[in-house]
């Protein structure tokens, strides 16, 4: 034995680090890239992180490749719903009002989703959400486009996918999801929505920057809707799947500003494989939701169990 | 699926695409806190094994790799940050030289191996903190980390000779120190650049 062999035994090997550890360190990274992203925005003419009230859908640790357009839609009533518009004052004055509710907020929303990397068009069942507007914002979907396992699926069958149903929830606070896996199962799952601290703050900013603009009304199905132009941002926060590089636009109701349709084009990087034999690649596509259903429901304790999954499944087994 | 993309091109990717950095992280984590874990202990390592992904992210536009792997670069951060931590690791150094390699002993024979082996690895232990700081971590790269000259080089900064040099020293001094019944030798005991870090 030398003194190489010597010394690796004298310092053995340890075991593989705890996912604690991991969970932690990648942690810090997100907020070394949250912080990076911060400054390059800041750099960019005082610019906001508007986009960061859209929710980041998040699959961890094996990241999905395709994120839901159905959450997407969420997001993005969740942003109009938060969002005081104020270049159209009297307009967007009225939005705020009417739309910055305490309740329970329940959607059914349907997505057609265009990918244009792979070439495909899909539209999906109907989902349905409800979002307690009360911290910690307690959330309950119900999908039906859930994309297939990742690293199972080829990226083109992962895109094209019509989807799967599956039930979703957790809170904007909680960096845990549950799915329910029937008969009677609660597990851990790696998505999630993800909201600033100060929504409000945040969007106050990026209307003051001149990035939200009210093109006024419009004719969408044979009905009158506002349309709302919102530009991207001039760069995009690191980890957020869904950040867009084009404008986005929501058709609302001009009577009680509820979000009709919201259209969106995303470009996301795809990160596929696991650890050793990750890679990359660019998705894009142009999710256009309809809101068949837009409404606040009052914060009852009944209504607030319709957020919470556990209390859907109370004996459920799981976590 | 695609192929799969060298670390090379990361970190020019991830200054437009953040996201991608986290294919470094991916990959390289499990290695990184092994090696910070054997110089320093696992708790030092969880904290040290984050900050060296966090720094590596911020300073990736100036980030160096040898060939395809961004690994070797990686390995110097979290050597430079264990160097904020020097007394941990000097802790964890005398706690391998007291406890030696745990085995279970059922015979005399083996037993008597393992004092041996328990004062080998005490001596071992005192040499390694004693080595002037430099070569402590050429040696390790080299002999933990697997990496080659070069990418040791690489990973410190410094030219390919003076790696060599302070391997050579530092290897020299360990064989010394086990070749010989004496503890660390006078002159080494003194030359830690860091001993009291």
């Amino acid at each position: 034995m030398d003194d190489l062999d010597l010394l690796r035994e004298h310092l053995p090997e340890t075991h593989a680090p705890s996912e604690v550890a991991k969970r932690r360190a990648s942690a810090r990274l997100a907020q070394a890239m949250s912080d990076d992203a911060r400054r390059a925005t800041a750099r960019d003419d005082n610019q906001t992180l508007v986009t960061r009230l859209l929710p980041l859908i998040q699959r961890r640790p094996r990241r999905t490749a395709l994120a839901f357009a159905t959450l997407v839609a969420a997001a993005a009533a969740a942003l109009f719903v938060s969002a005081p518009w104020n270049d159209s004052p009297g307009f967007l004055a009225r939005a705020e009002a009417a739309l910055s509710q305490a309740g329970i907020l329940h959607m059914k929303t349907q997505t057609t989703s265009t990918w244009t990397r792979p070439d495909c068009k899909v539209t999906y069942s109907q989902a349905e959400v409800w979002v307690d507007e009360t911290p910690p914002n307690t959330y309950r979907v119900l999908l039906n486009d859930l994309p297939p396992d990742q690293d199972k699926a080829h990226r083109r069958t992962s895109a094209c996918f019509s989807g799967r149903a599956s039930e979703i929830g957790g809170s904007y606070r909680s960096t845990q999801t549950l799915r329910f896996a029937p008969p009677n199962t609660l597990t851990p799952y790696a998505i999630a929505f993800r909201f600033p601290l100060n929504p409000a703050a945040d969007l106050r900013e990026a209307i003051s920057a001149g990035r939200a603009h009210d093109e006024g009304k419009t004719k969408l199905d044979g009905r009158t809707v506002e349309r709302i132009r919102i530009d991207p941002p001039p760069r995009c926060p690191p980890r957020f799947d869904n950040c867009p590089r084009d404008p986005q636009y929501v058709y609302v109701d001009p009577e009680t500003f509820y979000p009709v349709q919201f259209v969106a084009t995303t470009s996301q990087v795809e990160i596929v494989g696991g650890p050793g034999r990750s890679s990359y690649s660019h998705v894009r596509a142009r999710n256009v939701t309809r809101y068949l259903t837009f409404e606040y429901l009052p914060r009852t304790d009944a209504n607030r169990r319709l957020t919470d999954i556990r209390a859907q499944h109370p004996n459920a087994t799981g976590p | 699926m695609e192929p799969i993309q060298p670390d090379a091109e990361c970190p020019t990717l991830s200054l437009s695409e953040p996201q991608a950095f986290e294919l470094i992280f991916e990959r390289h984590f499990v290695a990184v806190h092994r090696y910070l874990c054997r110089r320093a202990g696992p708790d030092v390592a969880d904290d040290l094994a984050a900050e060296t992904f966090a720094l590596a992210f911020e300073r990736r536009a100036s980030c160096r790799t040898s060939d395809t792997s961004m690994l070797p670069w990686l390995y110097g951060i979290a050597t430079n940050l264990l160097r904020r931590c020097w007394r941990a690791e000097r802790t964890q150094l005398r706690a391998y030289g007291r406890s030696g390699v745990e085995r279970a002993v059922d015979h005399e024979e083996e037993a008597a191996a393992r004092v041996d082996g328990a004062t080998l690895h005490a001596r071992l232990a005192k040499a390694l903190e004693a080595m002037p700081r430099k070569q402590r971590d050429a040696l390790l790269l080299y002999a933990l980390a697997d990496l080659s000259y070069e990418e040791i080089a690489l990973a410190l900064d410094v030219p390919l000779g003076t790696v060599r040099t302070w391997i050579h020293r530092a290897r020299k001094v360990a064989q010394r120190v086990l070749a010989t019944e004496t503890e660390v030798p006078a002159e080494l005991a003194t030359s830690g650049d860091d001993l009291h870090g």
